[in-house]
């Protein structure tokens, strides 16, 4: 029995991680946004969240979604007690440098600040004048991203077929080459 | 003696076992293959149980046992100390640990309650914790990255006159759980004597300090913003407890450190610092700064808790002052060049 669950297990994880190979050929905006279900786990449908962008406005995943170029988003979550976040910046904007004419969009949401309160518009738009990133940082004042990875752990990344929104791989940590390995192969 | 048929033959000791079985299967006299296994595993649950509790019933005290506190918020692990079994997958040169553990006190010793730590762990992760009444915390650490070959811990409590400290963990004949052997010092600050109203953010404006530190500053050339008003500073004696930033460093002859903790944008701040050592006019001094969460030096990222040489200045011919600039608001010194 339990060599059978294993079995079963195995080929779960297989499914998540071999279930995903959607890639997106680049073209004109697309309209709309997936329909449901949606969930939190690898191979799932991400839903549309909304974060708070510098500017004060929301700023939903859709707007990734309907940009035709894009084709893979990766999504950092950050806090502004995380020295390890704060070191990925200059990697991650050298990663959207070099791969954003290929298709891949970078977000970052910020859930908390230096002090540990929740992140706001003014957090967003200090850190991005701070760090001198050109990708959109985000404040997740609610941190909805909680629900998709173990929060213990600080930061996540998250990879994102754009064309079909689904969730292609989740980790934890800032292993660089780890993550442009996933973006090669991805783009 | 009981026969069950495909059983393997065993021996005597395997057909005790056997028979033990099945005379437990409620005195009935025969194999059912299910009770059977059932009741190998149950065996086998229990042998495991007892070497585990053989492994921590050593007897031996493990440091940190006050702050283990014997919770069990690491889901079961707590027969261990919140440590669970180390893989052969963590390599020699690695520290496993899946609990680390210490004390935040004040100036005298007394816990600090409420204080946030963070432990990043290879400087690519980060875990979070708050401490208890007494100044304790536990980290639990998930088994996937508790192998780690650095530990470097950030204490601090938020909005509140007192510095943050840095300190990397030593490892070093460490155990599970790592213990931090000496508490995580958080002195207090004093409010600037004179402080500018915050006015013209962007207008420069020199806010002096009890002992006469004074910093020319622009409020909006701090990050994070909005941090001028609450601006404290401490002035720490340098054989102060706690100091771990300044272990294997030349001796400073003058330590500040500011709250609430923040960097200065673009340019440096300049800072004339009193001569309280009493060097002579034109004695050159190195230039000391802390690498914290938001510290960079000539746009470069100062690592947390690097005690950084980053320049070089002179006592004035006055002999009253060092005059300098500094990069960051953190933890700043001075040794003799």
């Amino acid at each position: 029995m339990r060599i059978i669950m294993a079995i079963f297990i195995l080929g779960l994880i297989g499914c998540g991680e071999d279930g995903a190979n959607n890639t997106c050929a680049a073209g004109g905006p697309r309209h709309g946004y997936l329909a449901g279900p949606f969930g939190t786990d690898v191979g799932a449908v991400i839903e549309n969240l909304a974060l708070v962008a510098a500017d004060g406005s929301l700023f939903a995943l859709e707007r990734i979604h309907h940009d035709g170029n894009n084709r893979l988003l990766l999504i950092m979550t950050a806090a502004g007690w995380c020295g390890a976040c704060i070191e990925e910046q200059p990697t991650l904007q050298g990663l959207y440098e070099m791969y954003g004419a290929n298709g891949l969009a970078v977000l970052v949401a910020l859930f908390e600040d230096d002090q540990f309160n929740p992140a706001d518009a003014a957090l967003a738009a200090a850190w991005t004048q701070q760090y001198h990133v050109t990708f959109p940082v985000l404040a997740d004042p609610h941190f909805v991203f909680d629900a998709y990875y173990d929060s213990t752990l600080t930061p996540m990344q998250m990879f994102v077929d754009v064309c079909s929104m689904e969730i292609l791989k989740i980790g934890t940590g800032s292993d660089a080459s780890a993550i442009e390995a996933i973006i090669e192969a991805r783009l | 003696m009981i026969h069950c048929p495909g059983l393997p033959n065993w021996g005597p000791v395997g057909q005790g076992v056997l028979d033990a079985a099945c005379e437990w299967e409620f005195g009935m006299r025969k194999c059912p293959w299910l009770s059977l296994w059932l009741w190998l595993w149950l065996l086998g649950t229990l042998a495991a149980g007892m070497l585990v509790a053989c492994d921590v019933g050593d007897g031996d005290p493990q440091p940190g046992d006050a702050a283990n506190g014997g919770d069990t918020d690491d889901g079961g692990g707590d027969a261990l100390n919140g440590c669970a079994a180390r893989p052969e997958s963590c390599g020699v040169d690695d520290h496993w640990s899946t609990r680390v553990t210490g004390t935040v006190v004040d100036e005298v010793g007394s816990g600090i309650d409420s204080a946030r730590l963070t432990l990043c762990l290879n400087g690519d992760v980060c875990l979070p914790s708050i401490s208890e009444a007494d100044g304790s915390f536990a980290i639990t650490v998930p088994e996937r990255n508790a192998c780690f070959q650095t530990a470097d811990m950030h204490a601090r409590l938020p909005n509140s006159h007192r510095t943050a400290t840095y300190c990397r963990m030593d490892l070093e004949g460490g155990a599970c759980p790592l213990f931090a052997a000496r508490p995580f010092v958080l002195f207090p600050t004093t409010p600037a004597t004179t402080l500018p109203p915050l006015g013209n953010a962007d207008a420069v404006r020199t806010v002096v300090f009890a002992d006469g530190l004074e910093i020319d500053l622009v409020p909006s050339g701090i990050y994070p913003s909005g941090r001028y008003e609450d601006l404290a500073v401490a002035k720490i004696a340098t054989d102060a407890a706690g100091l771990c930033f300044l272990e294997g460093a030349p001796v400073v002859l003058a330590l500040y450190g500011f709250s609430p903790e923040g960097d200065v944008k673009d340019t440096n701040f300049p800072v004339r610092i009193p001569n309280g050592a009493g060097l002579d006019a034109d004695t050159e001094v190195d230039l000391w700064v802390l690498g914290a969460l938001n510290c960079t030096v000539a746009g470069t990222s100062v690592g947390e808790g690097v005690w950084m040489n980053f320049a070089t200045a002179a006592v004035d011919a006055s002999g009253t002052l060092i005059e300098a600039e500094i990069p960051c608001l953190s933890w700043f010194g001075y040794s003799l060049r």
